[in-house]
């Protein structure tokens, strides 16, 4: 039997930034799909769900912020692990607020960011 | 009647007036007036000869006739005519004397004549005119007494040598000529040389008196001198029945009158003694000429005395007659009006200019009627004036309103001072007064114009005063008394840099002397000490006053209150500084951001290469991939710090008028390629009644070039043949002008409007979104405002304001990350 691979959606306006993370979580046994933009990955949801979303706070014309209550508006629940380049004290607490399930800061650290996924991942099995 | 022998000056000698006719002819006139002369000294000289040869005759006539010549020749001919009477001498039958004593005897007489002639015209206001008893007096004591003395002295000496005795032949000398000084020369002088006939006119009308005269002197003389009169003696009354009529003559027609009268009983008593007839019959010719000498000499000389008393008077009458006429005619002329009181007060004259002006007569005037034309309001002070200072005799100075002859009553100046005799007794007063109408309504227009330019200086909050070069206050407004709480008094006189704090006196000095050289104001900022003690700020602005010859003859310093705004630029420095911090907070978000997105990618890659290696056969493609992707992003991260320290870079802005236009037209310029590859058309509405504005040329052109790129960039889903892009300029208000950027893309969402201006909020792909805030903040240091709104026709509006350029130079430094 294939083994399903854990799909990670990595929603990021730059796009060396989705390059990298993809052949990192690839290079890491997962499965990537990349996003320029948040209403790119919304688009997207009507396929396949991720099983985990590294989503970007600090877009143009969508935030992270923004995707994250679209989702709760279509009350699409979906692990969503906040990546940004700038950490601020309070935007972590608020985006876990939001419902973010983990909130990593930029550079990302392969183990944290494996940990991160894991976690989210499980977190969202238990809950389904 | 009197007669003006006076103005018989004027009538001409004939020979006087026949001479001037050989004006052009001055040698035939010489020689007819020498020979007028010789007839006369001949007939002179043959008259006095035949008194007998024995005795000198009783009067020498030939010596009042040359006498006469020589007062009226040049001096340079007396020569001529001096020597013309050698031939008259040798020529007339004499008694046998020796040449030498004809000789002497013409060298004294010529001596005497020169000596007489040239002390008369010496000493004399008027040689031929005995008119003043100076004059009279110093004639008798030259020619009358010394000249005939002391010429005598010389003449008896002669005589003597013939044998005379020589006292006695002086006394006969000097008698001889004296008489002949007082009765004959002054004959000569009236009725030949200038005589001073009555005016026809006059002695038309007044015939009568002058015909009695003559009349009663020819019958008083033919009484005293008639043939039997001898046997009568002196003490018959007949004898001086010619006294009255003489007195009669000297003191109606003055010497004139005394001359001929005495010259007539000379010729009577001359005459009838020569004939051995009159009271002098029965004398020696030595005996009788002694008489007729002392006879006429006792006649002659009070009757002369009388005459020049007479024409002293006269001529004193007529001077003051003179003088009341030069008075009168300019009182009448000069353009004063004039007036005069007498010891009782009461006016007796007015001049034509005070009763032309009134309109009225000297009879309604005189007196007090003056007073009727004095406007009502003014009679009692005036009459209060005139009558304290009259009383005190005192001068005074008044106005008052004088009606004039058309009824309108204008302000008359009257000044009056009493007036004196020579002796010193009260006369009355005298006054002039000026029409001062016209220099009371423009004293009244001044008074007026400067009370209301007071007014508008002392209602000012600013601080106004005036000193002298060296800072002494001459004038302070009410403003500035109130704001140092002194009062005027105690401010004007002292020095305005003792009311300065002493760290701002040095400045405030030294920019007062900067307004000397160059005369240009000149303005400063300078901390002020309230009288309270606290510290406020006042703006001085300073020029100088000068002199129309260009010497500085004070400075205006005007102050105005700037504490406030001083406070309110203290709070904008600290609200500019909590926005700076705010902006570093901003900044290193920044820095973050755009540092950490390639660190991100360069370290995911790494790691994504690292797993890659630790496979068995690793695909090296993708390995060199992973290594050149972090090349990439290696320089990308440069490049972001490069970014980020021009921005950084902090540049003075200079603000300054610039033409707005002009600025506009040049980013227009810049962006003019990049429009024509996006297809956007730009359109201009740039009024060109804006004034200059405060700006600084390379910041404004930078939002400018922001706002338009935005503008263009906003518009990249329109359609090309709706690209447009409007910039607009126009007067805004008083101070400001209105800059505005439309475009005709899709506007500005609701939901982003309020950020839009936010730092690092951003509608484009890759942008940092530091532009518009940016722009922000650098029209809030240009003291303007910047908002964004959309336009109903879709598209949206920028718009920002900027100061209308004021001569003021402000130095303030920006932040480029826009604080």
């Amino acid at each position: 039997m294939l083994e399903v691979r854990p799909l990670i959606a990595v929603v990021d306006d730059e796009e060396s930034v989705r390059l990298a993370l993809a052949r990192l979580l690839r290079a890491s046994s997962y499965e990537v799909s990349t996003y320029a933009s948040g209403q790119e990955f919304l688009d997207s949801l009507q396929g396949r769900r991720p099983d985990c979303v590294l989503l970007d706070f600090q877009m143009p014309d969508m935030t992270g912020r923004d995707v994250q209550r679209s989702l709760a508006m279509a009350k699409l629940s979906l692990p969503i692990i906040i990546v940004t380049a700038y950490d601020q004290p309070s935007l972590r607490e608020q985006c876990l607020a939001d419902g973010a399930v983990g909130y990593l800061s930029k550079p990302l650290r392969r183990d944290a960011l494996i940990a991160a996924i894991d976690a989210a991942i499980q977190g969202g099995n238990g809950a389904a | 009647m009197s007669i003006d022998l006076d103005r018989l000056a004027s009538a001409q000698h004939p020979v006087a007036r026949f001479i001037p006719a050989l004006d052009h002819y001055p040698l035939l006139r010489k020689l007819l007036a020498l020979g007028i002369f010789e007839i006369a000294f001949y007939i002179a000289y043959r008259y006095g000869m035949s008194f007998g040869q024995a005795t000198a005759s009783p009067f020498w006539f030939p010596d009042s006739v040359l006498l006469c010549t020589l007062l009226v020749i040049a001096p340079r001919s007396w020569w001529l005519f001096l020597l013309a009477t050698l031939p008259v001498r040798l020529a007339v039958e004499v008694p046998p004397a020796p040449l030498w004593f004809l000789l002497g005897m013409f060298a004294i007489d010529c001596t005497k004549a020169v000596l007489a002639a040239t002390l008369l015209k010496r000493f004399l206001s008027d040689p031929i005119r005995l008119s003043t008893m100076r004059d009279f007096g110093l004639y008798c004591l030259f020619v009358v007494v010394l000249v005939p003395a002391s010429s005598g002295l010389a003449g008896a000496a002669l005589r003597h040598a013939l044998g005379h005795e020589y006292w006695a032949s002086w006394e006969q000398w000097f008698y001889g000529d004296a008489l002949a000084s007082l009765i004959v020369t002054p004959l000569l002088f009236y009725w030949v040389l200038r005589p001073a006939f009555p005016r026809r006119d006059l002695f038309a009308r007044q015939w009568l008196e002058p015909l009695l005269l003559i009349g009663g002197l020819l019958i008083s003389t033919h009484l005293a001198f008639e043939p039997d009169s001898g046997t009568r003696g002196f003490a018959d009354t007949r004898f001086y029945a010619p006294i009255p009529f003489l007195f009669w003559a000297a003191l109606r027609f003055g010497m004139f009158g005394a001359s001929g009268a005495v010259g007539l009983l000379t010729v009577f008593a001359v005459g009838t003694s020569l004939s051995g007839l009159g009271p002098f019959t029965g004398s020696t010719p030595i005996e009788l000429a002694a008489s007729l000498q002392q006879f006429l000499l006792l006649r002659a000389a009070p009757v002369y005395l009388a005459a020049v008393l007479f024409e002293h008077t006269r001529r004193v009458e007529w001077s003051l007659r003179e003088s009341e006429g030069r008075f009168r005619y300019l009182a009448d002329t000069a353009p004063v009006l004039i007036w005069m009181s007498g010891t009782d007060g009461l006016c007796v004259f007015f001049n034509k200019v005070w009763l032309d002006h009134t309109g009225r007569t000297l009879q309604q005037e005189h007196g007090e009627g003056w007073v009727d034309g004095v406007h009502p309001d003014d009679r009692e002070r005036c009459l209060a004036v005139y009558e304290s200072n009259f009383n005190a005799r005192d001068s005074f100075e008044m106005d008052y309103r004088l009606r004039r002859y058309d009824g309108e009553y204008r302000w008359i100046l009257d000044k009056g001072m009493p007036r004196y005799a020579a002796s010193g007794e009260f006369l009355g007063y005298i006054g002039s007064a000026v029409d001062v109408t016209e220099r009371r309504r423009q004293e009244v227009a001044l008074r007026d114009s400067e009370e209301r330019y007071r007014e508008v200086v002392e209602s000012q909050t600013d601080l106004v005063c005036r000193m002298l070069p060296d800072m002494t206050l001459t004038f302070v407004n009410e403003a500035f008394c109130r704001f140092y709480e002194r009062d005027r008094s105690s401010l004007l006189g002292t020095n305005l840099i003792g009311l300065v704090p002493e760290n701002a006196r040095e400045i405030a000095a030294d920019r007062v002397q900067s307004v000397i050289l160059p005369r240009e104001r000149c303005a400063w900022e300078c901390e002020a000490l309230h009288p309270d003690g606290s510290h406020g700020w006042r703006r001085w602005v300073c020029h100088g006053v000068f002199t129309p010859d260009g010497e500085l003859r004070e400075f205006q310093v005007i102050g105005h209150d700037i504490t406030d705004r001083k406070h309110a630029e203290e709070a904008n420095r600290k609200l500019d500084h909590a926005a700076r911090l705010a902006a570093v907070g901003e900044l290193t978000a920044m820095i973050a951001h755009e540092i950490n997105q390639p660190l991100c990618a360069i370290l995911s890659n790494a790691e994504a290469g690292e797993i890659l290696l630790q496979s068995t056969d690793p695909p090296l493609s993708e390995v060199r991939r992973i290594l050149a992707d972090i090349c990439r992003d290696d320089l990308r991260a440069d490049e972001a710090i490069r970014r980020i320290r021009a921005l950084m870079q902090k540049r003075e802005m200079l603000l300054q008028p610039i033409d707005l236009n002009d600025a506009i037209t040049s980013v227009l310029h810049l962006v003019a390629g990049d429009a024509l590859q996006k297809r956007v058309h730009i359109r201009r509405e740039l009024s060109s009644e804006i004034p200059p504005v405060l700006a600084d040329r390379a910041y404004l052109e930078q939002v400018l070039l922001n706002l338009i790129t935005n503008g263009m960039d906003a518009m990249a889903d329109t359609a090309a043949e709706m690209r447009q892009v409007t910039v607009q300029t126009r007067r805004n208000d008083a101070e400001t002008v209105l800059i505005a950027v439309f475009d005709r893309g899709h506007g500005i969402s609701d939901e982003k409007m309020p950020h839009l201006f936010d730092s690092f909020f951003t509608t484009k792909a890759g942008g940092m979104g530091l532009g518009l805030s940016i722009a922000r903040s650098i029209i809030q240091a240009h003291q303007g405002h910047i908002w964004a709104e959309n336009c109903p026709n879709g598209g949206a509006a920028l718009h920002f304001t900027l100061r209308v350029a004021a001569p003021v130079s402000v130095s303030t430094a920006v932040d480029s990350t826009g604080t």
